[in-house]
């Protein structure tokens, strides 16, 4: 149910339009950096194209490039790192102006310096925009308004992290495996 | 015999491993060329002496006449013969020439360094595979015997010719002269549009190539309409080109074949004139004149049109022996590692069996130093691009069995030292050390034998996970795959799997979750029993469910071990002897937890940055 209504209703194009993914498989295209941004607006801006970046936390590392935006990406995106790609991925689908965008574990070799810093910029910036985050770091998801608790296909749970904390099981596991884990090796 | 023009390199590919095959082809071109030509020149003798005589007669006697047409007929029937045996084993040494270049490439291509396929599309270098190879198989097939073939029948019936009339002869050559000049000027317009439509058909594979890599993204960013009109443009341009070529291919033939048919008219008519006026010439010695004036320009016409093709096959041949020339990777370091057992008095000595114990051997004094896994790196500086520093000054040690943590910013050069380890790149200056040998002097296969890697891509080949497993260490039997697999926490899954460890896996692991897919990476890794490991970002996505098991499996293996961790979730890190921060390229800390926690640097705001900044 999307808006309350079927997503099998709506037409497939106007459903993935206004609904942006950021794939865990990112991929980029042979083309400059701004080509591909372009991938989520034709006719963006070069102001709406900084301000994505700046969001998605890509223009520092944009703005150190030769080139900057016109930065020719190879194909499958082999001259930009892991966290680089990713970064342009999620810029790329907020140039969408989307009603919701799905993370899917897409901030995984981004730096959790970093990722707060595009979770801290998503509050300021896109805070009306729902945003669905799959995610394997619990502090990835800290923030988040509810979590649901997946258990091999089955929904163990939808809460907020607080009271999750105190209830699930599994949550609890996760969270002592990343967070707490390690201080109790002292 | 790198700088060679590509035909002779050709040529010497076929002679190599052909020769006797290519002999007896060449035999067969000639002796079926000159059957044809005398088979034409045959037709004097048969006219006048035959046949001439008999005109008029009351009671001819046909006696000779059939004797001399039999002869006529096995004389046809050897060329025939021939032309089938050179087609047949044409063939063959076409075939075979094409599989010892594929051979060759890709050997060649298995020894290239890193470097190559990171500068190169991979669209590009898998059309030298399929098209440029083609277009060789069509001129070893065709292009050459039929060149060979040609020049022999031209030269046999120019000879023939001026054998029965030089003015005549001279008539033709002028007429074919002008044939030449015509197809040159044709010839070059279109071989343009050929070489353009190579070019085209690599950028549209490339499209292709990447776009079904993409498609989920297309999708997801409804592009497809875009997609489309880019690959439009590609086919368009593709279209032109092998149109233009094709136009001009096409219309040489019957530009050629009319002018070789004006000759033709011309001559018939010059001849018919000598013989009524001076009666210089026969009626047998026109017939056979004509025949050969047809056979002498279609012979020309259909060298010309090799032209092509072969022009063709030499572009696709130069850009093959291109990759072949590629320097491979340099492997000149001389120190291996073999497989040793510790004896009674304490001293190494060397076994040709598995003993899991190893150390390098020096060749020059066969010393043997115990394969422990200390790494020391000493001034490195590196660049991929030549100006652009990736890493600067790079001073490091990790001693055996020391875990040593590298933390930074992505593009901080941490994938760099790993990739540096492996020697996949040189370096611009300082050195490596392992064991207290400089890398440079060992064996690269050897080296790589000696680390373990994890890496954040992890590449799965199409067999079945048993398989997989054993790219580890070829030898080893399926208990001690089972037994790696276990150890890296992976045998739980495999179980689960309905043909369990013989399930085969497909498209780099598509069927298998990027999780599993890493254990499988560790435990492959697990097998190998490297002394020393480089986790990147290991744990980076695995599911959180079994994270804790991998975890686990991980220590299991970090034990004894020096390991090097690319890690991004600083609390799987805690525990190392050492956690170096990189920033651009630069080591900004080092220490352990508790010291860089009291520096309060960048790994004090990065630590509480990842929990705090909330």
């Amino acid at each position: 149910m999307l808006a309350g209504r079927d997503v099998r209703d709506y037409e497939i194009k106007t459903l993935r339009d206004s609904v942006a993914v950021v794939l865990q498989k990112n991929v980029l295209f042979s083309g400059t950096i701004e080509e591909n941004l372009k991938w989520g607006k034709k006719d963006a801006t070069l102001e709406e194209i900084e301000k994505v970046c700046a969001i998605a936390c890509c223009s520092e590392f944009i703005s150190k490039f030769k080139d900057g935006y016109d930065t020719y990406i190879d194909q499958g995106g082999t001259n930009l790192s892991g966290g680089q790609k990713q970064r342009l991925c999620i810029a790329r689908a907020l140039l969408k102006s989307p009603k919701i965008i799905i993370l899917d574990d897409s901030t995984s070799a981004v730096d959790t310096k970093t990722e707060a810093m595009i979770r801290q910029s998503f509050r300021q910036f896109i805070p009306k925009v729902t945003k669905i985050i799959i995610a394997q770091r619990i502090s990835s998801i800290e923030d988040c308004d509810r979590v649901l608790v997946l258990d091999n296909g089955e929904i163990s749970d939808f809460d907020t992290p607080q009271n999750l904390l105190k209830h699930n099981q599994i949550y609890q596991e996760i969270y002592y495996s990343q967070v707490k884990g390690s201080v109790s090796d002292e | 015999m790198s700088k060679k023009h590509p035909l002779l390199r050709l040529l010497k590919y076929i002679t190599q491993r052909f020769k006797k095959q290519l002999f007896v082809i060449f035999i067969a071109i000639i002796i079926s060329s000159i059957c044809h030509v005398y088979g034409q020149l045959f037709l004097q003798v048969l006219i006048d002496e035959y046949i001439t005589p008999l005109i008029g007669q009351q009671n001819p006697i046909y006696t000779s006449l059939y004797q001399a047409i039999f002869w006529m007929a096995v004389i046809y029937l050897i060329g025939v013969l021939m032309t089938w045996i050179y087609s047949r084993l044409t063939v063959n040494v076409s075939q075979g020439v094409l599989k010892q270049i594929r051979d060759d490439m890709f050997q060649h291509m298995e020894t290239l360094p890193i470097r190559y396929f990171d500068d190169n599309p991979h669209g590009d270098i898998m059309s030298y595979y399929i098209n440029d190879t083609d277009a060789l198989r069509e001129m070893i097939s065709q292009s050459i015997p039929n060149c060979v073939s040609n020049v022999v029948f031209i030269l046999a019936a120019f000879i023939s010719m001026l054998s029965l009339n030089v003015y005549l002869t001279m008539m033709i050559v002028f007429g074919v002269s002008i044939m030449l000049f015509v197809a040159r000027y044709i010839g070059r317009k279109s071989a343009i549009y050929f070489n353009a439509r190579e070019k085209t058909v690599a950028e549209v594979n490339a499209y292709i190539e990447e776009m079904m890599d993409g498609q989920k993204v297309v999708q997801v960013f409804t592009h497809e309409e875009e997609s489309k009109k880019k690959f439009d443009v590609l086919n368009e341009k593709l279209y032109e080109n092998t149109k233009n070529a094709n136009i001009y291919a096409n219309i040489i033939m019957p530009i050629m074949g009319n002018i070789g048919y004006l000759v033709y008219v011309v001559i018939a008519i010059l001849g018919g004139s000598l013989a009524i006026q001076t009666g210089m010439l026969s009626i047998g010695a026109i017939a056979s004149f004509l025949l050969l004036t047809r056979g002498f320009t279609m012979h020309i016409n259909q060298l010309s049109q090799q032209y092509n093709s072969i022009a063709l096959a030499l572009a696709g041949a130069n850009r093959i022996f291109e990759l072949m020339d590629e320097e491979s990777e340099k492997n000149e370091g001389k120190i291996t590692l073999v497989n040793v057992l510790r004896q009674e008095d304490g001293l190494f000595k060397q076994s040709s069996t598995y003993t899991g114990l190893w150390a390098w051997k020096n060749p020059e004094n066969n010393e043997l130093i115990e394969l422990k896994g200390d790494i020391r790196f000493q001034n490195v500086d590196f660049s991929y691009v030549k100006g652009k520093k990736v890493l600067k000054d790079i001073h490091l040690y990790a001693n055996p069995g020391e875990k040593i943590a590298l933390v930074g910013a992505t593009g901080a050069g941490k994938t760099t030292l790993a990739n540096l380890m492996n020697h996949f790149y040189d370096l611009e200056k300082g050195s490596i050390l392992y064991d207290g040998i400089n890398i440079e002097d060992i064996n690269k296969n050897d080296l790589r034998k000696s680390l373990g890697m994890v890496l954040q891509d992890v590449h799965l080949f199409t067999a079945t996970i048993m398989e997989n497993l054993r790219y580890g260490r070829k030898d080893a039997s399926d208990e001690e795959c089972i037994a790696a697999a276990r150890l890296a926490n992976a045998d739980k899954f495999i179980e689960k799997l309905p043909n369990g460890y013989n399930t085969i896996i497909t498209d780099n692991g598509e069927n298998l979750s990027q999780g599993q897919r890493q254990l499988l990476a560790i435990a492959r890794c697990a097998l190998n029993n490297p002394p020393v490991m480089i986790l990147d970002e290991a744990t980076s996505s695995i599911d959180t469910r079994t994270e804790k098991d991998v975890q686990e499996g991980m220590d299991k293996l970090m034990e004894g071990r020096t390991v090097f961790v690319i890690a991004h979730r600083l609390s799987t890190i805690r525990n190392a002897e050492a956690i170096i921060v990189l920033e651009n390229g630069k080591i900004i800390e080092r220490g352990n937890h508790e010291d860089l926690m009291k520096q309060k640097g960048k790994y004090y705001e990065l630590y509480t940055g990842a929990f705090e900044l909330e």
